[in-house]
């Protein structure tokens, strides 16, 4: 983690457009695996996130 | 023992120590929001990080840089669903940019003016946008439930408004069929509709998901679900533009925006999924309580500002004639107007200006604790409200899955 910090320090220090780069790979590859990992999950679990019109039609819904 | 992630963490480049838990949280409830209303959250996050002790500085460019990482979820997820209308939104993202830069032209000439103080206009706009949208918003929810409960029927989502209709019956050459959408309507209204809110949005300083999100419903005529997931389509680009652009200027505070993006995909999942659960009806007026709701922390941000004017000339004179700004500010603030170099400066070096604050009289810093506490009651409101809307989403997308079981259960 120490090394990775100083890294990025020394990143934002020197090479502002390389670090505009990182910032934009790193959130879209998180952003990516996390929405992957989410999938697979509601998929154990079931669920489809069909619009259901019966419970829509409730009141309070 | 500590969980990773959870307890105290160091952010290198801003060099502020801040809880871990606090900004997987953040990150959550602003998922949950953003997945759910197709916005970005900026007016949120941005005073929660500054309430956290984050300088306002690195705020705004680590709220950019998690919601790119975050509408990218939400956008796969919408896009699942067919809520995302590509053909609009990439319109959609033309017309913004071209408004964006307009507005912010507009805002650097005022300020280049200098005869009107531009924040005070720039606040006064922003709280009657917030206030007159969430109060359409209101009065339409209370008016159809009204008509559907005399009629004795359930209304899912409102028709197209009439300056919907109008602008559709525009048969200004090209016309785009938007399938999505459902409708055919001249691109020249697209634009015309993404410049201005767009012109708004860059005049205010905001990522506008807020006025967007209104605009494609009452003015292109989109339903619901589709101008949420398509405003999430063009955040996901602008975000990732912003996230760039903050990035090159060293304004991004990378740990903590992966740290709530962890948080943020959680949360955009949930609120994603809600957007199926519950009618389009009931999300605009979720979505009209928040804006009034930030409108009063807007409210509130006033008073502070009010406290602050009475010391801010002084304390800016004091920060001009420091040589540490006048080095600053001829290496790394260079790019940047006097204006925002002053305030910028004030942001990054508490030390310093705590002790310009000491040497001031009691009436000056009495005023000072007033400003610090009026301006922590606009985050806390902001704040609150995120975790008890979040809440709220959440509870309706469990009772939705369940709906979803049951009838899976009994066809």
């Amino acid at each position: 983690m120490e090394g990775i910090n100083q890294w990025l320090v020394e990143l934002n220090k020197n090479s502002p457009v390389w670090f505009g780069v990182v910032t934009v790979l790193t959130m879209a590859i998180v952003g990516v695996l996390m929405a992957a990992i989410a999938e697979v999950i509601l998929k154990i679990f079931g669920v489809k996130g069909e619009v259901v019109e019966r419970f829509l039609s409730q009141p309070g819904n | 023992m500590e969980l990773p992630l959870l307890g105290q963490i160091y952010l290198p480049i801003s060099g502020v120590e801040i809880m871990g838990w606090k900004l997987i949280l953040l990150g959550f409830t602003v998922g949950v929001i953003g997945g759910f209303f197709g916005i970005g959250g900026a007016f949120i996050v941005t005073p929660a990080l500054n309430v956290f002790g984050f300088p306002m500085v690195y705020a705004i460019g680590t709220d950019m840089a998690q919601m790119a990482g975050k509408s990218i979820i939400a956008t796969a997820k919408h896009s699942k669903f067919g809520n995302v209308d590509m053909k609009l939104g990439l319109i959609m993202i033309i017309g913004t940019v071209i408004g964006i830069e307009l507005g912010a032209t507009v805002i650097m000439c005022l300020e280049n003016v200098g005869n009107a103080d531009v924040d005070v206009v720039v606040r006064y706009v922003y709280m009657v946008l917030l206030f007159s949208l969430s109060g359409y918003m209101l009065y339409e929810y209370f008016k159809l439930t009204k008509e559907g409960a005399v009629e004795n029927k359930t209304i899912f989502d409102v028709g197209k408004s009439a300056l919907a209709l109008k602008m559709q019956s525009i048969k200004l050459p090209p016309m785009v069929n938007l399938t999505v959408s459902g409708f055919t309507i001249s691109i020249w209204v697209i634009l015309s509709v993404a410049t201005i809110t767009g012109f708004v949005a860059g005049f205010l300083g905001v990522g506008g998901g807020f006025l967007r999100v209104p605009a494609l419903i009452y003015v292109i005529g989109s339903p619901t679900r589709v101008a949420i997931g398509t405003d999430l389509f063009e955040i996901m680009i602008s975000g990732a533009y912003g996230a760039f652009t903050y990035g090159i200027k060293g304004r991004v505070e990378i740990i903590a925006a992966v740290i709530m993006l962890i948080g943020a995909s959680v949360g955009t999942q949930f609120g994603t999924l809600a957007t199926q659960y519950v009618k389009g009806l009931k999300i605009r007026l979720y979505f009209a309580i928040t804006m009034a709701l930030a409108g009063v922390s807007v409210v509130l941000k006033t008073i502070a500002g009010i406290y602050k004017n009475i010391y801010s000339s002084d304390l800016n004179a004091w920060v001009k004639v420091q040589p540490q700004f006048l080095e600053w500010a001829q290496t790394e603030g260079i790019k940047l107007t006097t204006k925002v170099q002053v305030r910028d400066w004030i942001l990054m070096n508490k030390e310093a200006v705590k002790g310009w604050f000491a040497q001031q009289s009691d009436l000056i810093q009495q005023t000072r604790v007033m400003e610090t506490a009026w301006t922590n009651y606009s985050g806390y409101l902001m704040l609150g409200t995120a975790y008890a809307l979040s809440g709220l989403i959440i509870i309706r997308m469990l009772q939705g899955i369940n709906a979803e079981r049951r009838r899976c259960i009994m066809p």
